[in-house]
């Protein structure tokens, strides 16, 4: 096998697919990957103008170890996908530094495709699948570059190339992408761990939430079958925290089954409210429920007595359930006995000016609802502030944050208020989750996001059960009734994580619509593509086929490849299609075969007088029709400045003349 | 077995492409099928489909039938890209055998079809790529390693294509019905051998000497090269052609007999560098073989006709020049 010079076609495509792709990933691993890059991309592009030789061996056994090193440094466990994906953009990375046969250079391209699969296993967005669907036109473009000889053919050659052949590929990629079969995971992987790091988690300590509030991520969406109920009845129960050390909230552990405590709810006849909800990976598995929730129909949801409802496993990718609530019912009319002991419990010793604020207020009244009353009516007429700036607080936080600093966010408040209900043995409990959401105009659906997270209390009445009670709205009821949106966004800290998200500047009306907008297709994007599957799947393949049968599912495949081929070879024929003649010519080419007809054929490179000769020494009595016709001819096939209206004329004469002449029959005329 | 089956295959390829001095490449003529780095390709997209079902992740899955859809266009595309190239042979140089042999071949391309990075090759002989892309038609030399004496048929050609993917091997075996003369392969005659009875008596010089220079003539066509006065070329004159007085008065015989006892090849292999020695010399000479006589005279067309007879002896080829 003779030297193989990789072509510089070849390598051009090949650096400029490799940054295009390695983009995306930079954002999200160590920034020392960056200069590794560069350093390889230098290096390669120096061998190639021949001024510098492959890399000895030392170099590059430093690179790989010190590769090793950066993951091993960064990166939390050595098998989880991020650092496999690292290793594997390195790889593609160090390949550069010694591709010296066209095999080198196949395997450099065939990797790219690799490194699509992992951007494509981290987001999944619109936007991130387009840019993805780029990445592999500008692969297959490499790949035809390694192919074609660069002397013959244009630099951009490849890119035309490589979308034509893309373009011919996509009906049957888009039927085998409806008919092949989704199966389950053949054995466990690890998942990315990126997405969902935030949210509402176990548990609950002052100044969570405010971390929450700066993140505009997606937390969960929401579609309701009916009309969107008002955005200030939208709670969404998450955690019930009901352990309390004096400064943080952990849930009580509760057994989860997997049929709903029906008997611990009481009806009140309403209909009840169908939605479907579109959970975010969020890393747990609780989901985001209105109240009474009781039924989904997939049937693989778990229920525990304090009305959570959880996923059988984390959720780590985007999942959704249909699900059924009754809003109004009355739930745990009978409390627990070990639900009524937790919920009484504080701890010792903590928070002594709570407890006498308690006895004080108590005093004034005559029963729970009273007091409960007079609770929310110390929050609403003491200074309290709303704020997404609060103080830090000490070690009795209730009584900090009572009596001293006044300035809370909801955790605050639902904490203190929760503590004052136990404090005079009404059992209380903090529900931690999200309020609210954002109203889609364009599709019926409500999304939730982080800065939506919200803490409220629940009580337990007698006759009543458990009831929801918000201190925050005693103190900001524009949090409640118009969303953390409008309450928030003037104050420091709100939507910090998120510069540019377009919910900071909800001023520009436009700017938000398109957001709207753009929310809209992501979620139909997800509905159609991304988890297109199951049920789903059943139902377009029974409404295309009429009846899912292997028979006509081959059918549709065969179809689809016979279409792709048919779009090939119509492109082809197109594209090599002979330049259609002149109408002179044409008119011409039917006189000849007229005369061929009557076996007088034109020569190869006969020219028209000597035809006319030959044609006139076989029917000498109609030399006059020859005549003319091979005058009309001669003069608009050589003279071809005539003026536009003559030639008009001439050629409507000339074709007329054609059409009449029969050879061997003398016209009427 | 191996050897029936290869004769059975060559009888086929016989049948499916039969030899013709030109031939259009079409699907009667063309073989496609996966080449290796295809089969590569196939077990990226097998790993694909396992991490598109492990992660259940349904963008996995679009790029793998995305892909897996551009196997399938690739097929056509390598197919089409090979399909209604035209080949024509051209002229071929006679050589020595050891030497390798140019063929000339020509081709050429339908109105607005472009083929991409074709290879050409007889087996066994080196490869060459070549494209038509801004040209309609291209001439090049192939080269087929010569072995023997005689009329030398370098068989099928064997032309192939794996663009525009390399996923997909395209190719043909294709006979333009090329034959070219092969001298036989000189053995240096240290000595030439002393004659008798020849045309001109004594015996020959053995060592090359200064000839006499007699004077010019007009050139002819089929004259040595080497005797051409190039320097009246250069000052702007018609060709001239020197004379040497030796050549007017010794006439050589390059003769079977005056060999004896040599193998027939072997002979062959030093009567053929007796005939470059004397020509080189600007020599006159005749050849004598058994049933073959050829009168003395000199210059390339005689060169190539003496050498061309020595080529064919004994083989039963028509002397044709």
């Amino acid at each position: 096998m003779s030297e193989y010079r990789i072509p510089r076609l070849a390598l051009e495509w090949l650096l400029l697919t490799q940054s295009f792709l390695l983009l995306p990933h930079m954002l999200r691993f160590p920034v020392l990957v960056i200069p590794v890059w560069l350093f390889c991309t230098f290096w390669r592009l120096r061998i190639h103008q021949g001024r510098w030789r492959y890399p000895p061996f030392w170099v590059k056994l430093v690179l790989v170890v010190s590769a090793f090193v950066l993951i091993k440094l960064t990166q939390q466990r050595m098998l989880s996908v991020e650092a496999t994906v690292c290793t594997l953009l390195l790889a593609a990375m160090f390949k550069l530094l010694e591709m010296k046969s066209r095999r080198d250079l196949l395997i450099s391209v065939y990797l790219a495709y690799f490194v699509i699969v992992t951007e494509l296993l981290f987001s999944q967005t619109l936007l991130s699948t387009l840019y993805m669907l780029a990445g592999v036109v500008m692969v297959t473009a490499t790949l035809i570059a390694v192919h074609s000889n660069g002397e013959a053919v244009q630099r951009s050659y490849p890119l035309a190339q490589s979308l034509r052949m893309l373009a011919f590929s996509l009906p049957m990629m888009a039927v085998i992408f409806i008919v092949f079969p989704r199966l389950g995971p053949l054995w466990l992987v690890p998942k990315p761990a990126g997405q969902g790091k935030t949210g509402v988690s176990g548990e609950m300590s002052p100044g969570q939430f405010t971390e929450l509030v700066k993140s505009d991520e997606l937390a969960f969406r929401v579609s309701f079958s009916g009309d969107i109920p008002p955005l200030s009845s939208l709670y969404w129960r998450g955690v019930v925290l009901t352990n309390f050390d004096g400064r943080t909230w952990r849930p009580l552990t509760e057994t989860y089954r997997d049929q709903p405590p029906l008997d611990d709810y009481q009806l009140t006849g309403q209909p009840p409210v169908a939605y479907h909800i579109i959970m975010e990976p969020s890393q747990r598995s609780w989901l985001f429920t209105l109240s009474g929730t009781v039924n989904s129909d997939e049937g693989n949801l778990l229920y525990a007595r304090d009305f959570t409802v959880k996923a059988p496993a984390v959720i780590d990718q985007r999942m959704n359930w249909s699900l059924q609530a009754y809003p109004d019912a009355n739930k745990g009319l009978e409390i627990y006995r070990y639900q009524r002991n937790a919920t009484l419990r504080l701890p010792d010793g903590y928070n002594p000016q709570t407890q006498q604020l308690a006895y004080n207020l108590y005093q004034q009244v005559d029963d729970d609802k009273a007091y409960i009353r007079k609770v929310l009516a110390f929050f609403r007429e003491q200074p309290f502030y709303y704020t997404l700036t609060p103080e830090a607080l000490g070690r009795d936080s209730v009584d900090d944050f009572l009596f001293r600093s006044r300035r809370g966010f909801c955790e605050h408040y639902a904490s203190a208020f929760v503590v004052l209900m136990r404090e005079m043995g009404i059992p209380a409990r903090v529900i931690a989750g999200y309020q609210g959401g954002d109203i889609n105009p364009y599709e019926k659906h409500v999304s939730v996001r982080q800065m939506d997270a919200h803490a409220w209390a629940e009580v337990w009445l007698k006759g009543e059960g458990w009831v929801r009670f918000d201190p925050t709205y005693a103190v900001a009821p524009e949090r409640i009734e118009q969303g953390s949106q409008q309450a928030l966004q003037q104050q420091e800290g709100f939507l910090d994580d998120a510069p540019f998200s377009p919910r900071r500047f909800s001023g520009l009306r436009w700017l938000r619509s398109l957001g709207y907008r753009y929310d809209q297709l992501n979620l139909l994007w997800h509905e159609w593509v991304l988890n297109y599957q199951g049920r789903q799947q059943q139902n377009l393949l029974q409404a295309l086929l009429g009846e899912v049968s292997v028979r006509r599912l081959v059918m549709l495949v065969g179809l689809a490849f016979v279409a792709s081929a048919l779009l090939v070879a119509g492109f082809f024929a197109w594209q090599y299609r002979l330049p259609a003649l002149p109408p002179v010519e044409k008119i011409y080419r039917r006189f000849t075969r007229k005369l061929a007809r009557r076996g007088l054929a034109k020569g190869e490179a006969e020219g028209p007088l000597h035809l006319r000769q030959r044609a006139v020494n076989r029917w000498p009595e109609q030399q006059a029709e020859i005549d003319t016709i091979i005058k009309y001819y001669l003069q608009l096939h050589y003279a071809r400045a005539l003026p536009a209206q003559r030639h008009r004329r001439l050629l409507k004469q000339f074709r007329h003349d054609v059409m009449q002449f029969k050879p061997g029959k003398k016209s009427s005329l | 077995m191996a050897a029936f089956l290869r004769r059975q295959y060559q009888r086929w390829l016989d049948k499916r492409i039969p030899s013709q001095h030109q031939i259009r490449l079409n699907q009667r003529r063309l073989f496609i099928f996966p080449s290796r780095q295809g089969f590569y390709f196939l077990l990226v997209l097998l790993l694909l489909l396992i991490a598109a079902i492990n992660y259940q992740n349904n963008l996995v899955y679009a790029l793998t039938f995305l892909l897996a859809s551009l196997f399938n266009t690739a097929i056509l595309m390598t197919y089409l890209n090979m399909s209604g190239l035209q080949l024509r042979a051209g002229k071929a140089k006679s050589v020595f055998a050891g030497e390798a042999a140019e063929f000339e071949i020509e081709i050429s391309r339908e109105p607005r079809k472009q083929h991409h990075s074709i290879e050409f090759a007889f087996p066994d002989n080196p490869m060459q790529q070549h494209d038509l892309v801004q040209l309609d038609r291209k001439t090049f030399g192939l080269h087929c390693v010569t072995r023997k004496r005689g009329i030398f048929r370098p068989g099928r050609l064997r032309l192939q294509s794996f663009y525009p993917l390399g996923f997909i091997r395209c190719w043909s075996w294709v006979d333009l019905d090329l034959s070219v003369i092969v001298y036989p392969k000189p053995l240096p005659l240290l000595q030439l051998p002393v004659q008798e009875g020849s045309g001109n008596q004594g015996q020959p010089r053995l060592a090359a000497g200064k000839e006499d220079f007699y004077g010019m003539r007009q050139y002819v066509a089929g004259d040595s090269l080497r005797s051409v006065n190039w320097r009246s070329l250069a000052k702007g004159q018609e060709l001239q052609t020197k004379i040497y007085a030796t050549q007017m008065d010794e006439l050589h015989w390059v003769d079977w007999a005056a060999l004896p006892g040599i193998p027939t090849e072997e002979r062959l292999s030093y009567l053929c560098d007796w005939v470059l020695q004397l020509d080189r010399r600007g020599k006159a000479y005749g050849l004598r073989l058994p049933g073959t006589d050829i009168a003395p005279a000199q210059g390339d067309n005689h060169r190539k006709q003496v050498l061309t007879a020595l080529a064919l002896f004994g083989t039963g080829g028509a002397l044709h020049v």
